[in-house]
């Protein structure tokens, strides 16, 4: 089906292939660059699983291994060879997905044969899965060193009794000596199949010419295995209120997070739009509450927000550096207090909408952006343009009945690290 | 190129961006000033007193973005003021353009000094940035190489600039630096977008005639090199040391040799199929990231890794040992696979405005025209032999090394 938005000037061909696979292709005329992303419905919390009736249990950073050693091949390194080919070729892995993509201006027929060819057929070796370790181990310990994940992965634990989201998405260095070539092959064979595949294109070339190779590229790509995630019982409350630990560095690194109940897992579009708009009109730079912590200076810098909804669970996250986290933390309940009560400004409502839409359309301007936005349209199940009209729907109302749905400050958790 | 401004008429955004760049080349104090001079410039002028008022303006402004930082060519310091507007029909861009003039001659000053609040906590953000520089390790040690290198004299000075600098700015002694600017200073607009130039370059004239058409006569200083490279070692709590090796050439951007530097520095670290990637990754899992990268105005390549502190000498010597090969041999293979990965990154630049702005802006420093077309036809001509001579202008200057500490090792 090609679908065109008439405000957006864009159009997107989206498909389904015989075998399951989702195909979203979006022409951008005049652009040299051509990007193409797979988005693999399996990602780092998906370790406990049920599939042909049997339990099965593999390691925190499975997932994100296979995502390492899916470039393996008996020829060599496909990374290398997306190189060659003139394509820089990247992948990652978050909590509920793993995405392998390449962008190149030549040659784009080529690199999606490869990228396609790369997931389609796994080489895990116990040789190549054993060399690998010591490079994941490198990339852990470099995130341990890193205050932002730390106090992120911190705020999780007291968030969390069970559920796997608590779990470092690349695993652990202990977790990660214990993977071998067998889990990996069983992962692969649970998750990586048709149904669970999306994939997106985007540049200036015939959308159908991209959708005919697609189909012939997966046509001998069949996987009707249907694995079920365990994510471990969950109650809607936090573990503890608070956590501190200290490091080597120079600033103090906070990051509340609020706990959020069943009605935010999963969120579609609408609702995740919905959730930003609220941490912009609380907290944005163009909020008073903002700009009263700027004036006393007590923040250096804008506030990062962040809304993560998948399987089972959901929460949102405000972080930043400040030597007053205490009264930070204090200020945001109270914001979202006087917010449940009182309902957002009608004007401010306005304004801060017509900011998220205009970046909506800005970053439009970019192949890259494009693509790795309708990555996250897909795990929503829609497209880009679906999206841009599900912003355009939401009201005040709306966003006053989201407020109270969840927020509850007896939710909230701060993770804090100190200088040492 | 003194003409009003350099405009690059496009259709093909959605935006259009606005680019005014102020051309410095500072002494190590006056780099301080730049830096607050541009944090006091993106949150206040005597129209928009606070940075409430600012971000309110430019959500009224369909949501603009819009920013003042500095950024580094060689020598020179640029205080750049960034602006990026919606801009689907052609557009004469005099609102955003009359909000920059507002913020650029009307600041926030009283009796010749700055409003002493909006002082005074730019200051304060600007020695915290300062100080929470180490907490981002791995910039960290690229501008700790690069100040070694360059014994914290022009390009090796920060753009934030030091504690003790910042400490030295007054109210008054900042507002002289700005005026000063005002009468000196080269200033020149890039802006690309669905624009109506005519409009665009009539405001201009009629409103910023007094600051264009300045230019710079002074050279880049000439590069000086060390008999023996300096090794610098630094110690932190961290778990994995960063190491950053630093390489003059004295190669600069007006010289043809540039290309082959170029290349040389794709093949050496530039991505995944590079020597280093393939010899300090893939054969010895020595570390997770390692690369290089190259600073075109001074024509340093930096290298680049996150290791085990025990791994040091094997790492230092892998890296040593594969710029030397890099002298004898470079297959052809190599050498197509550079040019297209090179390539692929200058073509990349038609896609993004900013990066279009950037090149021109580039060509202005050196004052020399060179489109991204050019450096294409450059990177396709240019051959092995070439290359490979390169390795012989490569002078290792100096090793950074911020080091975990071993356990049971004190602070």
């Amino acid at each position: 089906m090609l679908k065109k938005n008439g405000i957006l000037k864009e159009n997107i061909l989206i498909s389904t292939l015989d075998n399951g696979i989702k195909c979203y292709i979006i022409p951008k005329k005049d652009y040299v660059t051509k990007e193409c992303a797979i988005v693999v419905g399996y990602g780092a919390n998906d370790i406990n699983f049920k599939v042909d009736d049997s339990n099965y249990k593999s390691f925190s950073g499975t997932a994100h291994f296979i995502e390492h050693k899916l470039f393996a091949k008996p020829e060599g390194d496909i990374f290398s060879l997306f190189s060659k080919q003139g394509a820089k070729a990247n992948a990652y892995t978050d909590f509920g997905k793993t995405v392998y993509y390449f962008s190149c201006t030549d040659d784009f027929y080529e690199n999606l044969k490869t990228l396609i060819y790369m997931v389609k057929k796994p080489y895990f070796t116990k040789e190549n899965v054993e060399s690998e370790k010591s490079i994941i181990k490198q990339e852990i310990t470099m995130y341990e060193d890193n205050p932002d994940w730390c106090v992120y992965y911190n705020m999780l634990s007291i968030m969390y009794h069970n559920h796997n989201v608590k779990n470092k998405i690349a695993g652990t260095c202990e977790s990660v000596e214990k993977i071998d070539e067998k889990m990996l092959n069983k992962c692969y064979n649970s998750f990586y199949t048709p149904k669970n595949i999306g994939v997106v294109c985007v540049g200036d070339f015939p959308e159908n010419d991209v959708l005919e190779l697609l189909k012939s590229e997966f046509s001998d790509f069949y996987n009707t295995s249907e694995a079920i995630c365990i994510y471990g019982d969950e109650s809607e409350d936090i573990v503890e209120k608070y956590i501190e630990t200290k490091m080597d560095i120079k600033e103090t690194f906070f990051s509340v997070g609020y706990k959020l109940p069943k009605y935010f897992f999963e969120s579609d579009v609408k609702k995740s739009f919905a959730v930003k708009m609220i941490g912009d009109i609380l907290f944005g730079e163009g909020s008073e509450f903002y700009n009263k912590l700027y004036n006393e200076g007590k923040v250096r810098d804008s506030l990062g927000m962040e809304f993560v909804s998948g399987k089972e669970f959901a929460f949102f996250v405000i972080a930043g550096n400040s030597d007053f986290p205490d009264d930070i933390a204090e200020g945001i309940c109270s914001e979202f207090d006087k917010a449940k009560e009182n309902g957002v400004l009608s004007v401010v409502f306005d304004r801060i909408k017509n900011k998220l839409v205009s970046k909506f359309i800005r970053g439009l301007n970019s192949v890259d952006a494009i693509t790795m936005a309708q990555v996250n349209f897909h795990t929503n199940n829609t497209d880009i343009s679906d999206a841009y009209d599900k912003l355009m729907e939401i009201d005040l109302e709306y966003i006053n009945n989201v407020l109270k749905e969840g927020f509850s400050n007896k939710n909230m958790v701060l993770s804090v690290i100190k200088p040492k | 190129m003194n003409n009003t401004a350099e405009i690059l008429k496009s259709d093909k955004f959605k935006t259009a961006i606005i680019s005014l760049a102020i051309r410095t080349r500072p002494d190590y104090i006056d780099a301080s000033k730049n830096a607050l001079l541009s944090k006091i410039f993106s949150v206040s002028s005597s129209v928009y007193k606070t940075k409430y008022d600012i971000v309110k303006k430019l959500d009224e402004m369909n949501g603009s973005v819009f920013d003042v930082y500095v950024i580094k060519k060689g020598d020179e310091h640029i205080i750049l003021f960034f602006m990026e507007v919606l801009c689907t029909e052609e557009s004469d861009l005099k609102e955003p353009l009359e909000f920059i003039k507002d913020i650029v001659y009307k600041p926030f000053v009283c009796d010749n000094k700055f409003d002493l609040d909006t002082f005074k906590r730019e200051k304060n953000r600007l020695l915290n940035e300062i100080k929470a520089k180490r907490d981002r390790l791995g910039e960290y040690v690229i501008d700790k190489s690069v100040e070694n290198m360059y014994d914290k004299k022009g390009f090796g000075i920060d753009t934030i600039g030091d504690i003790e600098a910042v400490n030295s700015i007054t109210p008054s002694n900042l507002f002289e630096y700005y005026e000063s600017i005002m009468k000196n200073s080269p200033f020149t607009f890039i802006i690309c977008g669905n624009v109506n130039e005519d409009s665009v370059k009539n405001y201009l004239r009629e409103n910023f005639t007094d600051v264009l058409y300045r230019g710079f006569n002074i050279e880049d200083s000439k590069e000086k090199f060390r008999y023996k490279p300096k090794e610098c070692f630094e110690n932190a709590n961290i778990k994995q040391g960063k190491l950053c090796i630093g390489f003059k050439t004295g190669i600069t951007l007006l010289e043809n040799d540039i290309i082959p530097l170029m290349l040389f520095n794709e093949i050496l670290g530039g991505n995944p199929n590079s020597r280093l990637f393939l010899n300090v990754r893939e054969k010895e899992g020595l570390c997770y990231y390692v690369n290089s990268y190259i600073y075109k105005f001074k024509g340093v390549i930096l290298v680049q890794a996150g290791i085990d502190k025990s791994s040091y000498d094997k790492t230092l010597d892998i890296i040593k040992s594969t710029v030397e090969e890099m002298k004898e041999n470079i297959s052809d293979d190599e050498l197509e696979y550079a040019k297209k990965s090179l390539i692929q990154s200058f073509n990349d630049m038609y896609d993004i405005s900013s990066s279009l702005c950037d090149n021109i802006l580039n060509n202005i420093v050196v004052d020399r025209k060179r489109s991204i077309k050019d450096y294409i036809d450059l990177i396709e001509k240019c051959d092995k032999k070439s290359v490979m001579k390169i390795s012989e202008k490569l002078k290792l200057d100096t090793i950074y090394f911020l080091s975990a500490k071993e356990e049971g090792e004190n602070a």
